[in-house]
């Protein structure tokens, strides 16, 4: 999906924009670069450092470490777990500092709680937490479920002030939220910027699959949630085929694929993850294809349970839709020099 | 060419090359561009191109489901039979007349898959007697010729679930009178040999090997976690324990030994040694601490230090030439 060093290398100096000599510089820069460990080692840190936590806080809850004490040590943990990650960079002391601000967080936000502080200001605490920590620690995994917790804390001080918040409208807001950070990806270095989307775009999803599931009884999402969804598909496609420099005629493709995604409306879910695979691609973002590829067949796999037509009304629904997309690979394909 | 430079470009790289000045303002603008900026409208095509086709045949193939689903009772035998098998011949039709197509795995896929309903079809109409996991059996064996012929890892994969269905099926309609560490066992031994399958016969397909490692090892290393770490009478004990525990460090050890230029296996195996060692660490602690809680503190530090050092070792094996992340 991306290219490689060696081909933008190749196409700046092309482009003039990268001198031989600076050219020459690159590869044994690139050796001496910290390299950064794929998802799966990382999530090996991550999980290491939440068991330590977990470790942590039981060794605290334990020796009877609760309210005043348990939120000032916590405040004190948290506080030395940044400024170790900030300060180091090795694989040993990035575990100890994960497990401190981890530790941290979960005996501050318990001692708030052992105090008698209302639902509404724990909520309010973890958001402010949550948010320091994107901020602040330099970590992507740790950045990425930060802004998880966050959204979660967003909505659970949003139920306990208001007793009414709509959830369809926050994970829109959060939906839309992630594809804005996608979109600006390519303009701006920053290095919280790819968490935090992702951390937005999962919530978003998986909210959208939590409130359909059926097994989370009273939740539900609004029916109506489908034109939210549409029109923050539409917005952004739009901006990508402007990107792409795209025709009159790919723009009717666009949206062309946006009515059939309609017929599903649904299970919002599909449109949802479709408007995600198609950015991956625009961000040549492997990780995001896989994750909308996973949520796609679960919004698929919801389809059969929530629709409350006869399975030969839904059988129809989805044969169209299918000889819709058939449809479209077999105009894509005629045309080799156009998408 | 370096390796460096054949991997896929990264922003935090540029941003890297920016910051010791060997890319301009302009020059890491344009590299962030072309590294993570939309392709033009004449590069979406390969993607259009398979999107559609699988988002297209796996509703066709959903649609096929659901129908069968609505008017089973009502539908004529030579009807049921009819479909399938037109979908069938359809499909396989497609994969001989487009032998070059990227749609001819897909194609051969769709058939592979509709041979299940066909098999179940044919079992109720005839009332065959057969039991479920001989149609998972049957389904796996008659679906292998596509696979061998369309050289496509997904579908390889499902013949593997599919594999794996049958033989749980086979355990459950036996009312599960094995040794419920005798269905892992099974279960380890048959991903154990998909695993070594893909290893040996499709090198170039890297995930069909991880996921069947990972399917291999998570099942007995979880069980011999909680055997090591807690030990006493269990909901899967009088089983044959020691069995599962080799079972577990055998495949610790052979994806540490087979599989040195893969990152993902080094990572299973760096993650099976790091939770048995805990296991371990953790009988010893709270049994030679009182009270037991006072283990806890020590455990965190221990993982610290434990999970540290298999990070400072993968990161080390990421470094070296060949190894595949």
């Amino acid at each position: 999906v991306r290219p490689s060093f060696a081909e933008v290398i190749g196409t700046l100096s092309s482009e003039g924009l990268l001198p031989p000599e600076r050219a020459a510089e690159v590869a044994p820069r690139l050796r001496t670069l910290e390299v950064r460990p794929p998802w799966y080692v990382r999530a090996i840190s991550g999980m290491g450092g939440w068991t330590a936590a977990a470790f942590v806080g039981a060794f605290a809850w334990f020796i009877g470490l609760q309210n005043e004490p348990a939120l000032i040590v916590g405040a004190i943990l948290l506080a030395v777990g940044i400024a170790v990650r900030r300060t180091l960079n090795g694989p040993f002391s990035n575990q100890l500092a994960l497990a401190l601000a981890l530790s941290g967080e979960l005996l501050a936000l318990q001692g708030m709680h052992g105090l008698g502080f209302s639902a509404e200001h724990v909520a309010l605490a973890t958001l402010g937490v949550e948010l320091l920590l994107v901020v602040l620690y330099p970590d992507p995994l740790m950045r990425f479920v930060s802004t998880i917790l966050a959204c979660v804390a967003m909505s659970s001080w949003l139920y306990a002030a208001t007793d009414n918040a709509d959830l369809t409208v926050q994970l829109l807001i959060a939906f839309a939220s992630g594809m804005a950070l996608f979109v600006v990806r390519p303009r701006s270095g920053s290095s919280w910027l790819v968490p935090v989307a992702y951390g937005l775009t999962a919530t978003s999803l998986g909210a959208m699959a939590w409130l359909l599931s059926p097994a989370f009884g009273p939740l539900s999402l609004d029916p109506r949630a489908i034109w939210g969804v549409a029109a923050i598909a539409a917005l952004f496609g739009a901006f990508l085929l402007h990107e792409a420099q795209a025709g009159l005629r790919q723009y009717l493709v666009g949206a062309a694929v946006l009515l059939a995604m309609l017929l599903l409306w649904s299970t919002p879910g599909v449109l949802a993850a479709t408007a995600v695979l198609a950015m991956g691609f625009a961000r040549r973002d492997s990780k995001l294809i896989a994750i909308a590829a996973a949520f796609l067949l679960l919004f698929g796999a919801q389809f059969y349970y929530l629709l409350d037509w006869s399975l030969l009304a839904k059988s129809g629904t989805l044969v169209a839709s299918g000889l819709l997309f058939l449809a479209l690979r077999f105009y894509v394909e005629r045309r080799p020099n156009e998408a | 060419m370096t390796d460096a430079m054949l991997a896929p470009a990264t922003a935090d790289a540029f941003r890297a090359l920016h910051e010791t000045g060997t890319l301009t303002s302009a020059a890491y603008r344009r590299a962030l561009q072309l590294a993570v900026g939309t392709p033009p409208s004449s590069r979406w095509k390969p993607f259009l191109s398979s999107a559609s086709l699988i988002l297209g045949a796996s509703m066709l193939l959903a649609g096929a489901v659901y129908f069968f689903a609505f008017n089973w009772e009502a539908m004529p035998r030579l009807l049921r039979f009819g479909v399938l098998e037109a979908g069938i011949a359809g499909a396989g039709l497609f994969a001989i007349l487009r032998p070059t197509s990227p749609a001819r795995s897909v194609a051969l896929g769709f058939a592979a898959v509709l041979l299940g309903p066909l098999l179940a079809v044919y079992a109720q109409e005839y009332q065959t007697g057969a039991d479920p996991w001989e149609l998972f059996a049957g389904w796996t064996l008659l679906a292998l010729p596509f696979a061998i012929v369309a050289r496509w890892t997904p579908l390889w994969m499902l013949l593997g679930v599919l594999a794996n269905v049958g033989l749980s099926r086979w355990f459950q309609e036996r009312g599960f009178d094995a040794p419920f560490n005798g269905v892992v066992l099974a279960h380890w031994t048959l991903n154990a040999a998909i695993c070594a399958g893909f290893a040996i016969a499709a090198p170039g397909g890297r995930w069909g090997a991880r996921f069947f490692a990972l399917a291999a090892l998570a099942p007995p290393l979880f069980l011999s976690a909680v055997w090591t770490a807690f030990p006493g009478d269990h909901w899967f004990s009088g089983s044959p324990r020691p069995v599962l525990f080799a079972a577990t460090v055998t495949s610790v050890a052979v994806l540490l030994s087979a599989f040195r230029k893969d990152l993902f296996m080094l990572s299973l195996s760096a993650t099976g040694a790091l939770v048995l060692l805990g296991s371990f660490a953790w009988r010893l602690l709270s049994g030679a601490l009182s009270p037991d809680d006072y283990g806890h503190l020590p455990m965190a530090a221990l993982l610290i230090v434990g999970v540290g050092l298999a990070v400072w070792l993968l990161k080390r094996a990421q470094r070296a030439p060949g190894v595949r992340a």
